[in-house]
């Protein structure tokens, strides 16, 4: 049980935890069975984390990968299925990462250039609000339904683990685009689009239906351009 | 590429709802005019404003420092990019965002750098924005202040939507309350109050009072609209509110209880700013009381309010004079209602008028996963 409430650890964004609730998890936590060093060694951790005034987060969020063999079995070839996971993320083209999205964001942006004036920045800045926007949404609705113990695998954990990298790197082309670092934004958000579609990949590969979930974000039909018959 | 959208049309929708609220181009009202004078106390600004996005325009329902501003264009605003977006907006310095550095309100009157906007959403529709101002660039924005904040917009919202729709706009689940004709119910009252707020009172400034109320009244609106609650009303330090009306049968119980432990959280997490501001803690008293009720509309055409009317409601409140503050108290019936996901930790005996038997009071603690906050 220490193992699956560790993995718990993987699937949520600690950093968005309530301080009450995340010391809660430490305390069940505590409650489990320790065997081992490596156990040990954890629950030493997870008793400082409680005495201390202050959570360290960061730290909290690495124990599944510092503690890889507490995990259960199943994920024994984590570190495996993480390289053949970035094997997929570097063969994905600039070309294949092209979404819908990621359309709209580079028009949004070439409406900002030095010569623009008021109104096409007023353009830009309905469509960038609205491409945030919709991210926010995808974002929390996921969020919402996080994966049951069920569905929880080698390859969903990986699955979900990029996405909130994905959404992350998006956030961050955001960010930089309110900075008028544009090159840098365009750049961020074509990562962002990357990892989307690797993770689309993936999901097939490893014939994921948690990654349906994650399709819409490169999938727009309203305006995705397509080059399938019909 | 030229026909790209760039964003959805969803206009249509957007304006039918604003279009329900009839409340543009209307006088000034002291409910909207409060608001941007609290807002302008939290952001410390000379200018906040609420206004109502029309198709061609922004047109502004209360405004502080404002000047001669009645509306405005809706091209280039910074509300027309924050109704877009679900999340509050912050713009520290306009002069440095891409977005907004050319907008006529930047480079002209009144030459605005930092903004701050919550989208006001009613039915689904974001169709207005608080919003503050500040015609010098900020460093930041305070997180107290953007609670404050988004506590004020919460209360916009409820004050937008609460304008009465026109006649057969309203469906029984949108408005539970909507008709006059009354009928009977089971439903569950949650009575709430501030059991050491008197003694506080005697040492408090008028100042402490009205914020510490302010926030109180804000967290427990916003609770019980969170659960699918209706607020009934609120005195200086109490509240209740009914869960039933637009319910299914089966879940008032359990709304009203995930309510109560909900506030009890929310007012723990307030109470902790409070006393690190020299302020006494607000620790809130809840009782839950489940029976049939008589539920409807009170009141003329003109001004009508949600009625429940039945002995539970006066009982809920008897027993909520009995909480501790931190508790919250549940009549037997709302423990049954509960079912196993009622986590009690202990039950009392008590005569209380009004109530032919001894009524057995529960001490709840939790609801499912759900419990109270650590005290």
């Amino acid at each position: 049980m220490l193992g699956e409430l560790l993995l718990y650890l993987m699937v949520f964004d600690v950093e968005e935890f309530a301080d009450n609730d995340l010391r809660e998890f430490l305390e069940a936590l505590l409650q489990q069975p320790f065997e081992g060093g490596a156990a040990l060694e954890l629950r030493e951790e997870i008793v400082a984390q409680l005495e201390d005034e202050v959570l360290d987060r960061e730290l909290i969020a690495g124990w599944p990968e510092e503690y890889l063999e507490l995990l259960p079995e199943m994920m024994v070839d984590y570190p495996r299925a993480l390289e053949q996971f970035d094997e997929i993320l570097e063969e994905v083209t600039e070309e294949e990462a092209e979404s819908a999205r990621l359309i709209r964001f580079r028009k949004c942006l070439s409406l900002l250039s030095p010569s623009s004036g008021w109104e096409e920045r007023a353009e830009a800045a309905r469509g960038l609000g609205s491409l945030e926007d919709e991210m926010y949404v995808f974002r929390d609705d996921y969020v919402a339904k996080p994966l049951t113990l069920a569905e929880i695998s080698l390859s969903s954990l990986i699955a979900h683990r990029n996405l909130f990298e994905a959404v992350e790197e998006w956030r961050e082309a955001f960010r930089l685009t309110h900075q008028g670092k544009l090159e840098e934004a365009m750049e961020t958000a074509l990562e962002g689009s990357r990892l989307m579609r690797a993770i689309e990949q993936w999901g097939r590969l490893a014939d994921l239906a948690v990654c349906a979930a994650l399709w819409p974000v490169n999938n727009e039909p309203e305006s995705e351009p397509s080059d399938a018959p019909g | 590429m030229d026909s790209l959208r760039l964003y959805p049309d969803d206009e249509q929708a957007r304006a039918e709802v604003l279009s329900s609220l009839e409340l543009l181009d209307t006088p000034p009202e002291e409910r909207f005019d409060r608001l941007c004078r609290q807002a302008q106390e939290v952001m410390e600004a000379p200018a906040t404003y609420i206004s109502l996005i029309d198709r061609e325009r922004q047109w502004f329902k209360a405004t502080v420092g404002m000047g001669e501003f009645k509306e405005t264009p809706r091209p280039g605003t910074f509300c027309d990019y924050a109704i877009r977006r679900s999340r509050p907006t912050v713009v520290l310095d306009a002069t440095s965002d891409p977005l907004f550095t050319k907008s006529p309100y930047v480079v002209g009157e009144p030459h605005v750098r930092f903004y701050l906007g919550f989208p006001l959403t009613v039915r689904g529709q974001r169709v207005g924005t608080l919003c503050s101002l500040d015609f010098q660039p900020r460093d930041q924005v305070r997180p107290e202040q953007m609670e404050r904040m988004r506590a004020l917009a919460r209360i916009a919202e409820l004050e937008l939507a609460g304008e009465t729709p026109p006649d057969g706009e309203t469906s029984p689940e949108s408005e539970p309350l909507a008709s006059f004709e009354g009928h009977r119910q089971e439903a569950t009252i949650l009575a709430a109050r501030l059991p050491q707020f008197s003694s506080h009172c005697e040492s408090w400034s008028a100042e402490m009072i009205a914020r510490a109320l302010f926030l109180f009244t804000t967290q427990m609106l916003e609770s019980t609209h969170g659960w699918g609650g209706l607020p009934l009303d609120y005195g200086s330090d109490t509240f209740r509110a009914v869960f039933g009306p637009g319910l299914a049968p089966e879940e008032h119980a359990t709304r009203a209880a995930g309510c109560a432990l909900e506030m009890q959280h929310v007012l723990a997490g307030l109470s902790s700013t409070l006393v690190q501001d020299g302020l006494a803690p607000l620790d809130c008293g809840i009782a839950l009381a489940t029976d049939e009720l008589v539920v409807g509309q009170l009141g003329a055409n003109d001004w009508a309010r949600p009625l429940v009317t039945g002995r539970v409601v006066g009982l809920a409140e008897r027993i909520r004079d009995l909480a501790n503050p931190g508790e919250i108290l549940g009549l037997e019936s709302t423990i049954r209602g509960l079912g196993e996901a009622a986590l009690v930790e202990g039950k009392f005996r008590v005569n209380l008028p009004g109530y032919e038997s001894t009524a057995i009071i529960y001490e709840l603690v939790g609801v499912g996963d759900a419990h109270l906050p650590r005290r």
